[in-house]
């Protein structure tokens, strides 16, 4: 009997006691927090993305798989602004899983540390998917993983403190290196800007800043919502008068809208990675705006 | 020339400010040091002040960073905060105003006007508390309006089953349920939510407290532990809210065997195992048993020992990018326990009354698979679901009727089936189709009775209803959604169909909805 008891307590102890690893484990909710959750943890970490490219990181489901993965994570890094709203919370809750909770350490949240943009006066479901902290896709200005890099790096000394040496030395590699891309990248973007502009979608509001592109408008008549046929003639239309260079679209979305413009109206259009792995040259962080900023230049000629 | 003597002049000043003031003097001179200590003390006395005014000048900041917040919260969730936070103030009009009551906090409000974000390098931690956002307690408010045409009525009783306490949609317009639900962290280890329902039937309003319950949100091992009133987690239909249904209504099984769905007070004790691709959970729930699950069909039990337990397994995980799945195995058992006043009370139709005393046990299995092109549901989506349940009431029934007795029954076992299967399919965007199949299995019991019993009643012989129901559905965006649904079912009796159609709509307000798989 007691035999017994001893193997079904031990067996107990076993599922239950958490699982004793050198590694922080880490779930980024999109591949950009992913991508530079590895950098910066180097093979300290071992990252789970919950999400490929190729959806949308506003309309998934919470899956069984994301509650398994959320069960054991140590550091949970999201963007915030409810980009993840619609699935998030319920993974967070599912996973029984205090370490992640909202409040914790573990969970990090990319967009408290930076400034952010479009953030409206008032906030009315009229209006369409607007979120009240500002659009989301902060991933598009790559000036704003400096901040947010350094907030990872700290992050991960604080849950990991065995190897926060580690992870100073690599967040302060992944600052050096990043300002020298940046220098390029200003560099090689110089001839973008004041270029007139379409987006399909709302995504780029950061990138727009960066680059100092002129947004002429959007194919969507309110963030999420697609556009009529009327409501694209109305922008064809439009165009005549403010002769846009191109239209840009996401690899994440249907691009028929972009596509029609471009066809009716003869301008490039751009379909840009929008995060790693959105495209074969995008695999990266340093790739993912490499080739952004190639697709825009090449749209130009 | 008078610059060569001023020169010389601050020299001197110099030189004698340095002899006067060095200690090596100082002590010379009991004089001198006094005044020194007086200096001393004077400079103490304007730092105690200054820190005194620091203070000051911190407690208002926090103060205003407080007040900046409220304003914040009230701009960004207006349907929570204008019914709820009774001390913010009123909302600001002007858009100057606005602009300042979006920000968050104080130094928003400055970086707003910043340079770009490289420039404005935010570091190290933010509190972590998370944003910002002042108290957060998400309010939602959901609105379910239908249109109902029946062949038949729907509040006739189903033939061949003991009633189960469901209600049918009624025909004609109906407004149906309003469903109110507040929710959010109570602390650091608690969170709670209560959902309460509006019901209109005719001209009265009723209100009914549809899931009120805390859990817990910091026990260790993967462990959680859920009180108060709520959905019970058994099956994969059963945790479901009406408005994330993909029907008008429940399938045959859950009105037939829950009464609707399992809905209990009591406690729920569930683990996730540390698995990292595919999810096991376990759990169980002990419940008043107050509800309409048919062994402890009884409102009134008015005892210290809870008579409902639940025990549940689940699993799922993907295959590939594009494929999931979840199922499970539940298992659910009550009994009305021997005091007379709670035992379960069945109306029939030919005015006798059942009293039951015994117990019922329901095997439930299910599972789902959901299939969207690269993990994205955007535009295209399937998802199938099937349930079945064992059914089993063992016990004895005492008939009894105003006029006469109408019999003790001896010890029965009723063994019962019921299964659904739908498949929902999103073809594009927006636009959903659906089917489902329904079926449910009464054997032939005369539940230990004599067969005069039940002459002339709803349950004089046993029968196996099915029914067929076909949707299509529109959602304009996740908090909207309008519902064409056609079906036709033999509840009420063999040859007796019952030929529906229902238009729905499903709104939702207030704060983002996340729902689960």
């Amino acid at each position: 009997m007691t035999s017994i008891k001893k193997l079904a307590f031990s067996l107990l102890l076993a599922l239950a006691a958490p699982l004793v690893h050198a590694d922080l484990k880490v779930f980024a909710t999109v591949p950009e927090w992913g991508a530079l959750a590895e950098t910066l943890g180097g093979d300290k970490v071992k990252v789970y993305t919950a999400t490929t490219a190729l959806q949308d990181a506003h309309r998934i489901q919470a899956r069984p798989s994301l509650i398994a993965q959320a069960r054991s994570t140590n550091l949970l890094v999201a963007t915030g602004a409810s980009l993840e709203a619609g699935w998030l919370p319920t993974v967070q809750r599912e996973a029984n899983n205090p370490a992640i909770g909202t409040g914790q350490p573990g969970y990090f949240v990319a967009s408290e540390y930076v400034r952010m943009l479009d953030v409206p006066a008032t906030v009315d479901r009229s209006m369409g998917d607007v979120h009240a902290e500002g659009n989301p896709h902060i991933q598009t200005d790559p000036r704003n993983l400096l901040p947010i890099a350094s907030a990872l790096s700290k992050r991960m000394a604080q849950l990991d403190p065995d190897n926060a040496a580690y992870y100073r030395a690599r967040g302060e590699q992944f600052q050096k290196d990043w300002q020298s891309n940046l220098q390029r990248w200003q560099t090689q973007a110089a001839p973008l800007r004041g270029v007139k502009v379409w987006y399909q979608h709302d995504g780029y509001a950061y990138m727009n800043q960066w680059l100092g592109l002129n947004r002429i408008g959007f194919l969507e008549p309110i963030p999420g919502v697609e556009p009529s046929t009327k409501q694209l003639s109305d922008v064809l239309q439009r165009q005549q008068s403010l002769q846009g260079r191109m239209v840009i679209a996401s690899a994440y979305m249907n691009d028929a809208p972009s596509r029609w413009l471009s066809e009716k109206a003869n301008i490039p259009e751009v379909v840009l990675p929008f995060t790693v792995g959105g495209n074969a040259q995008a695999r990266t962080l340093n790739g993912l705006y490499d080739d952004t900023i190639n697709r825009l230049l090449a749209g130009l000629k | 020339m008078f610059h060569s003597h001023l020169r010389t002049f601050v020299r001197a000043i110099c030189i004698a400010s340095a002899i006067f003031a060095s200690p090596l003097y100082a002590q010379e001179s009991p004089d001198v040091q006094s005044q020194i200590l007086q200096i001393q003390a004077s400079l103490k006395q304007i730092k105690s002040d200054y820190e005194q005014r620091i203070n000051a000048l911190e407690q208002q900041v926090t103060q205003l960073k407080l007040e900046n917040r409220q304003l914040a919260h009230q701009a960004h969730s207006p349907v929570v905060m204008t019914a709820f936070a009774s001390k913010a103030p009123p909302a600001p009009a002007s858009p100057a105003q606005q602009r300042v009551a979006k920000a968050e906090t104080l130094e928003e409000s400055i970086v707003n006007k910043a340079p770009p974000p490289a420039a404005a390098t935010p570091e190290g931690f933010p509190n972590l508390g998370g944003p910002s956002h002042g108290i957060s307690l998400d309010a939602e408010l959901i609105l379910d309006a239908k249109y109902a045409a029946q062949s038949q009525n729907p509040s006739n009783p189903a033939a061949g089953w003991l009633p189960s306490g469901s209600e049918g949609i009624p025909r004609g317009l109906s407004i149906g349920e309003t469903e109110l639900a507040f929710k959010g962290s109570v602390d650091n280890l608690f969170r709670a939510e209560a959902r309460f329902v509006f019901e209109q039937t005719g001209n009265n309003t009723g209100i009914r407290t549809e899931e009120v319950y805390a859990e817990t949100l910091g026990l260790p091992w993967g462990t959680k532990v859920k009180a108060g009133k709520y959905w019970s987690n058994v099956g994969y239909l059963n945790d479901k809210h009406p408005h994330e249904w993909d029907f008008v209504d429940l399938p045959l099984a859950y009105n037939t065997f829950f009464g609707g769905q399992l809905n209990e007070t009591g406690a729920q004790l569930s683990w996730v195992a540390p698995t990292d691709d595919t999810l096991i959970k376990l759990g169980g729930e002990i419940a008043q048993g107050s509800n309409v699950y048919p062994g402890s069909f009884n409102g009134n039990y008015n005892q210290n020992k809870p008579r409902l337990g639940t025990v549940f397994a689940k699993a799922g995980g993907d295959v590939g990018t594009s494929h999931s799945w979840q199922g499970g195995v539940s298992y659910i058992r009550s009994t009305t326990g021997s005091n007379a006043d709670n035992q379960a009370n069945y109306q029939l139709t030919n005015n006798n009354s059942l009293l039951f005393n015994g117990g019922n046990t329901t095997w439930l299995a299910d599972f789902v698979y959901r299939w969207a092109p690269e993990g994205d549901a955007t535009s295209q989506n399937l998802k199938w679901q099937t349930e079945v349940f064992l059914n089993n009431q063992g016990g004895a029934m005492t008939c009894s009727n105003k006029d006469n007795d109408c019999g003790n029954g001896t010890n029965y076992n009723n063994h019962q089936q019921g299964l659904y299967s739908q498949a929902i399919y999103q073809f594009i965007p927006k636009w959903r189709v659906g089917y489902r199949y329904d079926r449910i299995y009464s054997g032939n019991s005369l539940y230990g009775l004599p067969a005069s019993a039940l002459t002339g009643s709803q349950i004089q012989s046993g029968w196996s209803p099915y029914r067929n129901s076909l949707m299509m559905d529109w959602a304009n965006s996740e908090f909207s959604l309008l519902r064409l649904q056609l079906a036709r079912d033999n509840v009420f009796g063999s040859g007796i169909y019952n030929n529906q159609i229902y238009l729905q709509y499903i709104m939702t307000l207030g704060a983002h909805g996340s729902h689960k798989y």
